[in-house]
């Protein structure tokens, strides 16, 4: 197949097929450098210190956090939200690229999927742990019972528990999915004893037959199929816990376009952040390119305009809707008593996004790091600025109230941190943090050495 | 049966003969057959065997033994209401006791009282806790031993016989409206000739009775007719919150201040005070005077009136220029105008009393006649007492409920006094800072727990019966002074024959004064209309002129004491209940403060919180709007401990302040000293902001407006209106649909209807530190804003808006609850179902009123989860939960909690009517804020009724619902306030909607 030589190759360093799987592989090889150890002995720690900060939330009460009588939901929810953003990336690269048959998304997509996962997990904590009768929480389930009760289908709760666990099951299907074949690759490589076993079970019989791939294939589409739609349709979803209210700030139709946006961006720079570490610390600077980075960059500007825009748009639907309440929302949001929120979120998610028009940030890798930790607290804020500055002032000014999180809600938050990164440094040792037979399937097209060739030809 | 083949070998070999075990339904059913007879002997011998064994273990025995004689009035699961009257030293009022199960659980007014028509106050309604408090003496004790009824008693006697002739027996009390225990003293004092009874008011009014002493010849309190008055004058008294009898001058004034279709006047209200008080903040105008300044202001007023009406004026003192409008409006009003006065200064009522009688006030608002049986202490006798006991006259002191240790004008005098003082006793139902000083300490029973009687106006006499048997080893004050006597007639059988020889005496038939006496047991109340004709003498202001003018304006800073509107005199300090009411100004609860204006705040540089010492008390300063820009404002009533698992003294005592002058107790002094304290301290309040921000929440119209157009100040309503409309089917009442009224021109905002709903509806009390992080619980709140600007204390005005659970029948909390916890009856009722929420609060996000509270901890004790409860006031503790309304779940942990109109009160009366066969009749199911309400702001009934009071109020064109631009369509309306003044202060209330 012939690629234009101007494209930038996808594989660095003129790989063969058998030097991709050993580069891949070989964080799981071997034993783990001291880093990996520190690396996960400070997540548990963090683990820990939001398991005690879960007991003390259960125990005592949703009394030990922050809210009041005016502020139903702070901190947690807002985690929630930036957590399910945040797990938005995984499978709009696995997916979405995928059905636009955009090839770099196959160095990446293996740990942005890893990634959406273990998101997924720290954001269904918090609709959990919010609740003030957790025991109770399986009353969300419209289960048969005798004493005649259902649940609400006309709430967005309700919806949300459907939405994010069908998220999370196709997410985990496609993840596994696509997983298997390089299980199988494993298996292959390791003598007998234990691991072999266990990686024998995992890769469910694969043996790489040509019936094989066809299924998987056809297998790898139908889940992207099922997966594209959901990944609008949590974030939709998400938003209309927020769009069906009758609170000013929250009360508004733009809310599921917004936050999808908004969600693929927070998710693409969280993405860069953990990348930009990865192939640094694994050695996968040939797979994961600046390339890559650049491409990412390149979603990330274009969804963070559009969360800029619809900043803009809710400032000037506001002021054209003339009703004093929304009016009062948006004013007191930008210079009311949490005005420092507000700024940090227009700082970081409209302003800093808009440097990687240059094309040398665009390419920086540094540049890139800070950026995307910029957006990364810019989303967390744009979260707490809707739920807890609408919340905090809304209609009869004798409710009027302010928040600050208490130690139990940062350690919540701390907490799924500890349980994110143990998850991916588990990740990063048993399973191959790029997609092998997926690279593999580009390497004779975009490899450098095939580009390469191509170049010769046209001299 | 079918005959099967495998193969066809077999078919063709033919069939195999069935005798094996392979076709199933023949094996099973043989097998069936086999097992059942001895399968089922098998199972029956195990079960028989077991059950005979199991049933032979030893099981603990629980003795239920029933009553032998069923009690007439115990009937399980239904409540009696019993008459008997509130006294807490104050005010009296009668009430109904709610009994359920043998316990008192709830006080209601007594609606056939002519005077309160069951009308409350928040202190009435919060009282019942007291009975259940642990912290009450509950054995007599001397000097820390404690002994038995019968032996401090006959030790008492010996000792009270022991004294020298010359030494005189005191009896200190709060006032005495009890006319059979005032025959039960002069009975003591025909056993004992040195006997005397002083009387110690915790807050004295002795300048009113010592003024009228000139008036009428007699040191009375006259009664005054709040609902008589069309132009009210109050200078200083806060007759809606503390002054006098607050529940009955509320139910007059709202009276007088009802307007409606019928009667379209409404009483005018000017009030001249130097702090924002409840009442002041009801007035139409208000003018802000400083204390000193008082008795000035109204001897000019005085002047001026006599001016007007041509009388010869006295001694001029200078403001008679400011007062020329008010004067006005008192010369339009004549002999329906009424003005009071707060000071317990005599020459300041002194000249109250001329100006009454230069209006002609005397046997239309202020009743000589009918004399107010409150407040009968003297400044000079308890003065004159104090010097008796340091002199050594006095023999035996023997306190009763007064609390002297804390409420004597210098208590620390006392105290030392006292030491010398043979014999001490004090008779308390509650803890007293007395009882450590005292040799003997005496548990009385709770007012709930005694029987006795009250004549607190000339005329209106009130039963007092206990509803429960004495919790404690305590007796009730007339059984004391009764076995002190060696009498051994009961407190009831006194009391029955007292009211036979004396009140009850017209009837003479022995028959009739039976039936009589249990009418009035039933009713609680009775009254004579006879009345002593009093004549009122002409004055000669110009001596008191003259010293008024002589008086030095003050420079500085004034400190005015005040009592606040929850703890009163602090005597029932000990109450959760009522330490968690904001104040219905500040909105402040749980602790007294240095109220101060903003100016003052500015030109001082304090902020709110930090903590200034005032003449060597230190407390904390809130920004307090409407004050005096040289005026501290701060209650009384504080600094006493409250108990609990965590005691603490609340707040700080202020009457040291005031012991200046000891004659005649003045409740404002100037300050000497005023330093910063480096410290800050958070005062708990449930509300932080304090304007409407242009909102049409509170609508408001005046007089000359409402009379050209009902509707003004509400031309909203019918624009929004014409914009109802809906895409969906709109609910079909078809039975009942409930609503409520409120009343934005009758509430005072005096805070009854909060601690009735807590006690009704078991909604916990959180403390202190849980109201700072905004987590008190209450159902119903009173909102206040200010309007106008806060730096013109004078222009600054006060709205105020119950809030409770609007019942929306479009509810935005409705729609997002998951699990469908809250839904709407299908009679309009918006309803929680505890056992089903699980606590995502979403519905409380939703609430665009905010009216929803969640349990943010285990503050029941209802969690399943142990250790973890947070009841910082002891209300779940044993003796406390007593309290409680069995009808109304307890909420646990983590679920939302809000005002449900009173289900349980609608489904008791309606199951009520269907018992009778009778249609539900309009205003008979009471919701218990509205019972509560002394000013019947608050009418519930049925929409669907088209004669129910609130159908009319429907058609009201005062009629609008809080946020009705967000077509909730809330069950629950508001009528705008009308206020009677020139000019409209409602200019920038109107904006534009949601459309």
């Amino acid at each position: 197949m012939y690629v234009s030589p101007i494209r930038e190759p996808l594989v660095t360093g003129a790989k063969s097929y058998k030097q991709v799987t050993d580069d891949i592989t070989k964080p799981m090889e071997g034993k783990p450098g001291k880093l990996w150890y520190a690396g996960l002995a400070t997540a548990l720690l963090a683990l820990a210190f939001g398991g005690y900060a879960i007991f003390v939330t259960v125990w005592d009460g949703i009394g030990s956090w922050g809210l009041n009588r005016t502020i139903g939901w702070g901190w947690g929810i807002t985690n929630f939200v930036w957590w399910v953003g945040i797990g938005h990336a995984g499978t709009f690269i696995s997916a979405i690229l995928l059905l636009f048959r955009q090839k770099w998304r196959t160095s990446i997509n293996r740990s942005a999927e890893a990634m959406t996962i273990f998101a997924v997990m720290c954001a269904g904590l918090f609709p959990l742990l919010h609740m003030g009768r957790l025991p109770l929480g399986f009353f969300v389930f419209p289960y048969p019972n005798t004493r005649d009760l259902w649940v609400n289908f006309n709430s967005p709760l309700l919806w949300d528990v459907f939405a994010i666990s069908t998220y999370f099951t196709v997410s985990l299907l496609f993840w596994y999915m696509g997983l298997i074949p390089d299980i199988g690759s494993i298996r292959d490589r390791l003598k007998d004893g234990i691991k072999k076993k266990i990686y024998a079970a995992l890769s469910f019989g694969w043996t790489g037959s040509a019936r094989h791939w066809a299924r998987h294939e056809s297998m790898s589409l139908i889940l992207a199929g099922l997966a594209a739609p959901l990944v609008l349709s949590v974030h939709s979803i998400v938003s209309m816990d927020f769009a069906t209210s009758v609170i000013p700030g929250w009360h508004t139709t733009i809310f599921p376009p917004y936050f999808v946006a908004g969600a693929v961006f927070s998710g693409f720079a969280m993405v860069l952040t953990l990348m930009i570490i990865t192939r640094k610390a694994l050695h996968l600077e040939n797979y994961i390119t600046v390339g890559h980075v650049e491409s990412m960059n390149k979603v990330i500007i274009a969804t963070g305009s559009i969360v800029g825009i619809a900043y803009l748009t809710e400032l000037f639907m506001a002021w054209y809707s003339g009703v004093v309440y929304e009016r009062y929302a948006f004013v007191n949001r930008a210079f009311g008593p949490y005005w420092w929120a507000y700024w940090i979120m227009m700082t970081c998610n409209v302003i800093t996004p808009q440097l990687f028009w240059f094309k040398k940030i665009r390419r920086s890798l540094v540049a890139t790091f800070i950026i995307s930790i910029f957006v990364n607290i810019g989303m967390w804020f744009e979260r707490f600025v809707i739920i807890v500055t609408s919340l905090h002032r809304d209609f009869l000014p004798s409710s009027w109230s302010m928040y600050s999180p208490t130690w139990v809600e940062v350690g919540v938050y701390i907490g799924t941190f500890g349980l994110f990164f143990t998850m991916f440094f588990l990740f990063i040792r048993f399973f191959p943090v790029v997609a092998i037979a997926e690279v593999k399937s580009v390497l004779k097209s975009s490899g450098e050495k095939f580009i390469k060739k191509g170049a010769q030809h046209e001299k | 049966m079918k005959k099967y083949w495998k193969s066809i070998e077999e078919y063709e070999t033919g069939i195999k003969q069935i005798n094996d075990a392979h076709i199933p339904d023949k094996i099973q059913a043989k097998e069936a057959l086999k097992a059942s007879r001895r399968d089922f002997l098998k199972y029956f011998g195990f079960s028989v065997a077991s059950a005979a064994v199991l049933a032979s273990c030893e099981r603990p025995v629980k003795k239920a033994i029933p009553l032998l004689i069923q009690p007439e009035e115990v009937r399980p699961g239904i409540a009696s209401y019993y008459a008997s009257t509130f006294y807490n030293g104050c005010e009296a009022v009668p009430i109904l006791v709610k009994v359920r199960d043998g316990r008192p659980i709830k006080i209601e007014g007594n609606d056939l009282s002519r005077l309160t028509k069951g009308g409350t106050s928040a202190q009435v309604q919060a009282s019942l806790l007291n009975l259940y408090d642990e912290s009450r003496p509950k054995e007599p004790v001397y000097q820390g031993q404690e002994l038995s009824w019968e032996q401090a008693n006959s030790d008492i006697i010996q000792k009270l016989s022991k004294l020298d002739d010359d030494k005189q027996i005191v009896f200190l009390t709060p006032t005495i409206v009890s006319p059979s225990f005032q025959s039960l003293l002069d009975n003591f004092k025909q056993k004992y000739p040195n006997f005397k009874q002083v009387t110690l008011d915790s807050y004295s009014y002795s300048g009113i009775r010592e003024a009228y002493g000139k008036v009428v010849g007699k040191s009375i309190i006259p009664f005054y007719r709040f609902d008589k008055a069309e132009v009210i004058v109050s200078f200083g008294a806060d007759f809606l919150g503390t002054w006098l009898m607050p529940t009955i001058f509320t139910h007059q004034y709202a009276k007088a201040r009802k307007i409606s279709n019928e009667t379209k006047k409404i009483a005018k209200h000017i009030h001249f005070e130097s702090y924002m008080s409840l009442t002041g903040s009801n007035a139409d105008e208000r003018y802000i005077i400083k204390p000193s300044e008082e008795a000035k202001y109204l001897l000019s007023l005085y002047n001026e009136l006599a001016q007007q009406f041509g009388h010869p004026i006295t001694v001029k003192s200078g403001f008679e220029s400011e007062l020329k409008t008010v004067a006005h409006n008192l010369v339009k009003a004549k002999n329906k105008a009424l003005v009071v006065s707060g000071s317990n200064n005599v020459d300041v009522q002194l000249v109250v009393a001329s100006i009454n009688q230069l209006l002609g006030a005397y046997g239309n608002t202020v009743m000589v006649d009918k004399e107010t049986l409150l407040y009968k202490g003297k400044d000079a006798l308890v003065h004159k007492f104090l010097d008796d006991c340091i002199e050594g006259k006095v023999g035996a002191v023997i306190s009763i409920e007064s609390n002297p240790a804390y409420h004597f004008p210098s208590s620390e005098k006392f105290i030392k006094a006292i030491n010398d003082v043979e014999l001490t006793v004090n008779v308390s139902s509650q803890k007293e800072e007395t009882s450590q000083f005292f040799q003997y300490v005496l548990p009385s029973s709770h007012f709930l727990e005694s029987w006795s009687d009250a004549e607190f106006i000339a005329g209106e006499y009130s039963l007092a019966q206990p509803v429960i048997r004495a919790i404690y080893n305590t007796r009730d004050k007339h059984q004391i002074v009764l076995d002190w006597l060696g009498e051994r007639s009961k407190s009831y059988d006194f009391i029955k024959s007292f009211w036979n020889k004396h009140i009850l005496n017209k009837t003479a038939e022995t028959n009739a004064f039976r039936s009589a006496w249990k009418q009035t047991l039933s009713d609680g109340v009775f009254h004579s209309d006879q009345s002593t004709k009093r004549k009122v003498s002409k004055l000669n202001l110009d001596e008191v002129s003259s010293r008024i003018v002589k008086q030095e304006p003050v420079d500085g800073l004034e400190v005015v004491a005040y009592q606040s509107i929850s703890v009163g005199d602090g005597k029932m300090c000990n109450n959760p209940w009522l330490q968690e009411l904001p104040d219905p100004v500040s909105r402040i609860c749980w602790d007294n403060y240095y109220a101060i204006s903003p100016s003052l705040a500015k030109e001082k540089k304090w902020k709110q919180g930090d903590i200034i010492n005032i003449d060597g008390i230190e407390l904390p300063v809130f920004i307090q709007p409407g004050n005096h820009h040289q005026v501290i404002s701060v209650a009384l009533g504080y600094g006493r401990m409250m108990d609990g698992p965590n005691p603490e003294i609340i707040g700080k005592n202020i009457q040291p302040l005031l012991e200046r002058d000891l004659v005649s107790i003045q409740y404002f002094t100037d300050v000497k000293e005023v330093k910063s304290v480096a410290a800050t301290y958070e005062l708990a309040t449930t509300q932080t902001h304090h304007s409407m921000e242009g909102r049409a929440l509170v609508r408001e119209t005046t007089l000359s407006e409402y009379l050209k157009n009902p509707a003004s100040g509400n031309e909203m309503h019918a624009e929004i209106e014409k914009l109802h409309t809906t895409l969906y089917k709109e609910h079909d009442y078809k039975g009942h649909h409930w609503a409520m009224f409120i009343d934005l021109n009758s509430c005072t905002g005096c805070n009854a209807c909060v601690v009735a709903c807590s006690v009704e509806n078991n909604v916990p009390v959180v403390g202190r530190d849980e109201v700072r992080r905004s987590h008190e619980m209450h159902w119903l709140r009173i909102d206040r804003y200010y309007t106008q600007l806060p730096d013109d204390p004078s222009s600054l005005r006060v709205v105020r808006q119950p809030v409770m659970c609007q019942h929306c029948d479009n509810a935005p909390c409705e729609n997002v609850c998951p699990v469908a916890a809250t839904n709407h009856s299908s009679e309009g009722i918006n309803q929680m179902a505890y056992n089903r929420c699980i606590g995502t609060r979403y519905c409380n996000n939703n609430c665009p009123y905010k009216v929803r509270r969640f349990n943010w901890y285990d503050y029941t004790g209802a969690d399943a989860i142990p250790f973890n409860r947070v009841d910082a006031t002891g209300m779940t503790s044993d003796l406390k939960r007593l309290v409680l309304n069995p009808d109304v779940t307890v909420r646990a942990k983590g679920v939302i909690e809000k005002c449900s109109f009173c289900i349980q009160r609608i489904q008791e009366k309606k199951l009520e009517a269907k018992k009778d066969g009778k249609p539900l009749v309009d205003g008979t199911i009471l919701t218990a804020c509205q019972q509560g309400c002394p000013a019947k702001a608050i009418t519930f009934g049925d929409m669907n009724d088209e004669n129910s009071e609130v159908s009319k109020m429907m058609k009201d064109p005062r009629r609008y619902h809080l946020l009705e631009e967000l077509h909730t369509l809330p069950s629950v309306g508001y009528l705008t306030k009308v206020r009677n003044t020139e000019q409209s202060n409602n200019k920038n209330t109107q904006h534009k909607t949601h459309s």
